[in-house]
């Protein structure tokens, strides 16, 4: 509002011409530029001094009131016309009308601008003592400072401090004293007991003291005194944990406000268990009667440090932590505990002197390959019953008539390759045998030099292989692919539908299952067979079970059982005495590795019987 | 035919159901998605494993998985995307940042995405490097041949193994082991569970590698996902068993 | 926008998957040319994988990095094999037997490594990870089944002994299912959750 100069009433500040007299209004006080600073109008007319006194008095300062100081305060650093205030007597400043202080204002912005009106005012300036002014800016440019570096780091250490508890005026940081309170007995112990803390926290504060702040000095001094101590190399006699503590205690948005603050929504959406747990934490203490009253305490929103004190003294609000901040400190201690000892090791003991076993036992492994290989002559299997899986796949084979169309798909690495020859070779050179049309298809770049490996192996003529790109989303596509005209089948494969028999040869649970479940449901159950290596007989028991699969063998023991049920010799260079020594290896080094535990657990209760 | 629209009915069914489940799960969890949430020891372990790489100055490797060549990644692949996620977040500015290694090129390329965007959110894009999430390899032992010299790395703390991981990769878990690197792993092939087992890994079974952001409490989805597996599973159960005892009295041939 | 977009493409592909597969022929054109999209991107997010190591290790060459000479080995057999197949052609006999002869050893000799590793893990599982029903239960299973791929028991053709080996072959069916059955229920939860976009792999 303005006030006439005539009659003295209010107006609104737009007003050309006052309501109550009529008199202009426009004429004597429209200064250019006037009208588009809002903030110099709206600005109230208070002192530095009072400012200052009033910063003095506050409590605490919120994120929001530093941030408001801070622009207030600005203006009014440079604003001499207000400064004058200090000489000015109070009254005559309430008095002054606002055309008077928005000119006085104006003036101050722009020198240059200064007319007659505003001489007066500059002349006040002048008149200060530049002593003063220097003092009195360095000392609200210190305040100022202060204020907001205790704001930033009260956000940093978002458990609220309690102002007026005990543990505080000793100077024992915020965290301690919750992490103190989550094990009390640690105070007892080496960890805690020992060291001084206070000690070196009043000495930290000491500086702040000296400079006779007393106003707002406790309650300063009280949050300065958290952060400070974040290097407990004072307070615990250790390094690292410092701000590893901070970072702990902190809620996990604010360590990483620096980034986390410039991502967008989305990315919140993810973290906003954690974004929850931020706003809660800090308004736990003041919420907690709340929640309890809507009985939601008890839900774990918030938990006591400890079991209730013997005193049966009720816990105040300051000292209650959430699960996350109560978790979080007993990472805390973990790592305080475990500092200076290394890397921990994996969950269970290492036992020492593994190398030299690994190569007992890598030599013994490989002797006894060796003599297997170079002694023991290939003998003729004895008959065996073959599993119902092998024999499933056998009945499907011996449906097969001549010109039948027989689709292999190789999907095996180079490594299992010997392993999946030795299966696969007497099925394919059956299959021949018995005039089906094969066709080579793989998904695995590996596969279009396996292929001419196996068609050797098999002793069959060697055939094209076809490459499916898109592993699982080729599949898709050719068992979709009901025209034969999709981009991605390659020439020669036909729709799978046509195919009598679709043979997989794999050594992966992963392929195996992309063409159970991609292709599966296109195609009739009898088309599938598997030959596969031994390790996936696991998986695919249960897909034989359930229909899915036609039949399959796997590992080279049912695939020689196949061989022989087809009248197919294995072949010759297969090494099926050497795996079974290779098991009868692994069988002695279990049943040592059984024995010998039972024997370190033996020596172990003699060892301890002596001393009882 | 009939049996085709029988299963797809079947089908769109599960699906309806594991998407009510989900959408409960996320409605009754939304304010506290983490409460009484059934977690995985050995991701709980990875959380502190993680603090404990920044605190000492040293890297974290992630070994992502394999699939096969130029194919889409499956599900399981996706698993250590949110470990890694959590990783690269946490080790921005650390000493060494965290190392991705994917066994596929799609893959590769999502693990590059994520630790370069962790760092654009950092807005310290010039601290990232092209390293940070590279392909080990494009066949399972080409991956394998790829991971073992990162987890040999000098300034490794511990080793993830989390993804489609293959029996083979044993070889980098008793790696790990002998250089007293903590080791998490998890994956969704039984034979490679099976052998990770006889190791000194921290092993996720099953499909908890599939939810590791439930357990790492970076993503409530994960969270939602945990609870509605179970409810599913539950109903799995009772599902087999009726289907059992219908088979028994002879009413479901 | 930069973050809806791709949560929108992948909801949308996911949903038309669905449809297309649950409603068949109507859709059945638009799904082939999806998957072809799907096989390309696939194919050159790979492209774009190899682009990515290849510069990463030449740099290493360029700076001298530790190691580099590992890297001047993996640039070189790509270059080699790369070229090798521009000019011979993938269906080159020799390319391929040449290829063949250098993968085929060093693939078996690290799955021989990894035998070697697995039993040296056997023989220390009981001592690393102590008597616990879960390495007891491992033990007995793992010699029990070892036992049975001797193939000796069998071959004895002792029909009572015949039924009671194929009873325990069926056993790990029953483990393998339930796990098979939780590993699918986990892949279509997050499925879902890539079509909600509550999962996004491709966000930061």
């Amino acid at each position: 509002m303005i006030l006439c100069p005539h009659c003295g009433k209010e107006n609104l500040p737009q007003a050309t011409r006052c309501v109550h007299c009529g008199e202009d209004l426009e004429e004597l006080f429209r200064i250019e530029g006037m009208e588009d600073n809002s903030a110099l109008q709206e600005e109230p007319d208070i002192s530095v001094a009072d400012l200052l006194e009033s910063f003095r008095n506050d409590s605490i300062p919120k994120d929001e009131e530093t941030g408001s100081a801070d622009s207030t305060g600005q203006a009014y650093v440079s604003d001499s016309g207000a400064e004058s205030n200090a000489e000015m007597p109070a009254e005559e400043e309430e008095q002054a009308p606002e055309w008077l202080a928005r000119i006085r204002k104006r003036a101050q912005q722009e020198e240059d601008a200064a007319g007659e009106l505003t001489r007066k005012g500059n002349s006040l300036d002048a008149a200060r003592s530049e002593d003063h002014r220097g003092r009195v800016d360095e000392e609200f440019a210190n305040w100022i400072g202060r204020i907001r570096e205790n704001a930033r780091r009260e956000n940093l250490l978002m458990p609220k401090p309690a102002i007026n508890s005990a543990d505080s005026d000793e100077g024992v940081p915020e965290w301690l004293r919750k992490v103190r309170e989550l094990q009390p007995e640690a105070e007892d112990g080496e960890q805690f007991a020992e060291e001084p803390a206070e000690e070196p926290a009043v000495e930290e504060v000491e500086p702040e003291e000296e400079q006779g702040e007393a106003a707002a000095q406790d309650q300063a001094q009280e949050t300065e005194s958290v952060v400070e101590q974040t290097s407990p190399e004072e307070i615990l006699g250790e390094t690292e944990p410092a701000a590893e503590a901070v970072s702990e205690l902190e809620p996990e948005p604010e360590a990483e406000s620096a980034g986390e603050k410039a991502q967008p929504a989305d990315e919140e959406d993810s973290d906003s268990g954690d974004a929850e747990e931020l706003p809660e934490s800090a308004a736990a203490p003041q919420f907690a009667p709340v929640l309890e009253e809507l009985g939601l305490a008890a839900d774990g929103a918030a938990l006591e440090l400890d079991e209730k004190p013997a005193s049966s003294e009720e816990l105040s609000a300051d000292l209650l932590l959430l699960r996350r901040q109560k978790e979080n400190a007993q990472i805390l201690m973990n790592l305080i505990g475990e500092e200076g000892r290394g890397l921990p090791p994996a969950k269970t003991q290492r036992v020492s002197g593994r190398g030299l076993y690994r190569l007992i036992l890598g030599a013994f492994l490989l002797l006894v390959l060796a003599a297997v290989l170079v002694f023991v002559p290939e003998a003729k299997p004895k008959q065996i019953e073959n599993p119902a899986p092998a024999v499933a796949l056998k009945d499907v084979l011996d449906r097969l008539a001549s010109g039948d169309k027989v689709l292999v798909v190789l999907e095996y690495q180079a490594a299992t390759s010997p392993e999946l020859e030795q299966i696969a070779a007497p099925v394919l050179r059956e299959l021949e045998t018995r005039g089906a049309e094969l066709q080579f298809l793989t998904t695995h770049p590996n596969g279009l030099w396996l292929a001419d490996a196996l068609m050797r192996a098999a002793e069959i003529p060697t055939r094209e292989t076809a490459f499916l790109a898109g592993g699982r989303l080729g599949v898709l596509a050719a068992a979709l692919n009901s025209e034969g005209n999709s981009a991605v089948i390659p020439a020669g494969i036909e729709e799978l539908q046509k195919y009598e028999l679709i043979l997989l040869l794999e050594d992966s649970q992963t392929d195996i299952q992309n063409w159970i479940e991609q292709a599966g449901p296109w195609l009739s159950a009898s088309k599938l067979g598997v030959l596969a290596s031994s390790q996936n007989e696991a998986l695919l028991l249960p897909y034989y079970d359930a229909g899915q699969l036609a039949g399959f063998a796997a590992g080279t023991l049912q695939g020689r059982v196949l061989a022989q049920a087809l009248d197919q010799a294995p072949l010759t260079s297969a090494p099926s005495r050497a795996f079974q020594a290779g098991l009868l290896v692994m069988i002695a080094v279990i049943l040592l590795g059984i024995l010998s535990k039972a024997e370190a657990d033996s020596s172990a209760r003699h060892a301890k019987e002596p001393e009882a | 035919m009939n049996e085709m629209i029988t299963l797809d009915l079947l089908a769109l069914a599960i699906v309806s159901l594991a998407l009510l489940s989900l959408a409960i799960a996320l409605l009754t969890s939304r304010k506290h998605p983490y409460r009484n949430l059934r977690k995985n020891e050995a991701l709980l372990d990875a959380e502190k494993l993680m603090h404990e790489a920044a605190e000492k100055g040293l890297r974290l490797t992630i070994g992502l998985g394999v699939n096969q060549v130029s194919s889409a990644p499956a599900p399981a692949n996706l698993a250590g995307l949110p470990v890694l996620r959590l990783m690269s977040r946490r080790s921005v500015f650390n000493d060494q940042p965290a190392q991705a290694l994917a066994g596929d090129g799609a893959l590769a390329a999502l693990g590059q995405l994520i630790v370069r965007g962790k760092y654009q959110n950092a807005l310290a894009t010039e601290l990232f490097k092209p390293d940070f999430g590279l392909l080990a390899g494009a066949t399972p032992y080409a991956y394998l041949a790829g991971l073992l010299p990162e987890v040999n790395y000098r300034a490794n703390a511990g080793v993830f193994l989390i993804g489609s991981q293959r029996p083979e990769t044993i070889l980098a878990a008793s790696l790990a082991e002998q250089k007293d690197l903590p080791l998490v792993a998890g994956t969704d092939d039984l034979s490679a569970q099976a052998v990770l087992l006889a190791t000194n890994a921290r092993l996720c079974l099953g499909e908890d590698a599939l939810n590791a952001g439930a357990a790492l409490e970076s993503d409530p989805g994960a969270a939602a996902s945990v609870r509605a597996q179970d409810w599913l599973r539950v109903l799995a159960v009772l599902g087999l068993l009726a289907g059992a005892v219908l088979k028994l009295l002879g009413v479901w041939q | 926008m930069k973050k809806t977009i791709p949560i929108l493409v992948a909801a949308a592909a996911a949903l038309f998957i669905l449809a297309a597969l649950i409603l068949g022929e109507p859709l059945a054109g638009w799904l082939e040319i999806v998957l072809n999209w799907a096989v390309i991107v696939a194919s050159a997010a790979l492209l774009v994988a190899i682009a990515t190591l290849i510069l990463t290790h030449l740099r290493n060459i360029v700076r001298g990095k530790r190691g580099f000479i590992f890297s001047i080995i993996l640039i070189s057999t790509f270059l080699v094999s790369f070229i090798g197949a521009l000019v011979l052609g993938m269906d080159n006999s020799a390319y391929l037997r040449w290829v063949a002869a250098i993968q085929l050893p060093l693939e078996t000799s690290l799955l021989g490594l990894s035998a070697l590793v697995m039993t040296a893990a056997a023989l220390q599982i009981f001592r690393s990870r102590g008597w616990s029903l879960l390495t007891l239960t491992f033990g007995i299973s793992a010699l029990v089944f070892l036992v049975i791929s001797l193939g000796l028991l069998q071959a004895l053709n002792i029909p009572v002994l015949t039924t009671f080996i194929n009873f325990l072959q069926r056993l790990p069916m029953i483990g393998a299912r339930g796990l098979l059955i939780g590993i699918g229920i986990g892949a279509l939860l997050m499925g879902l959750r890539v079509v909600l976009g509550l999962e996004r792999p491709w966000g930061e």
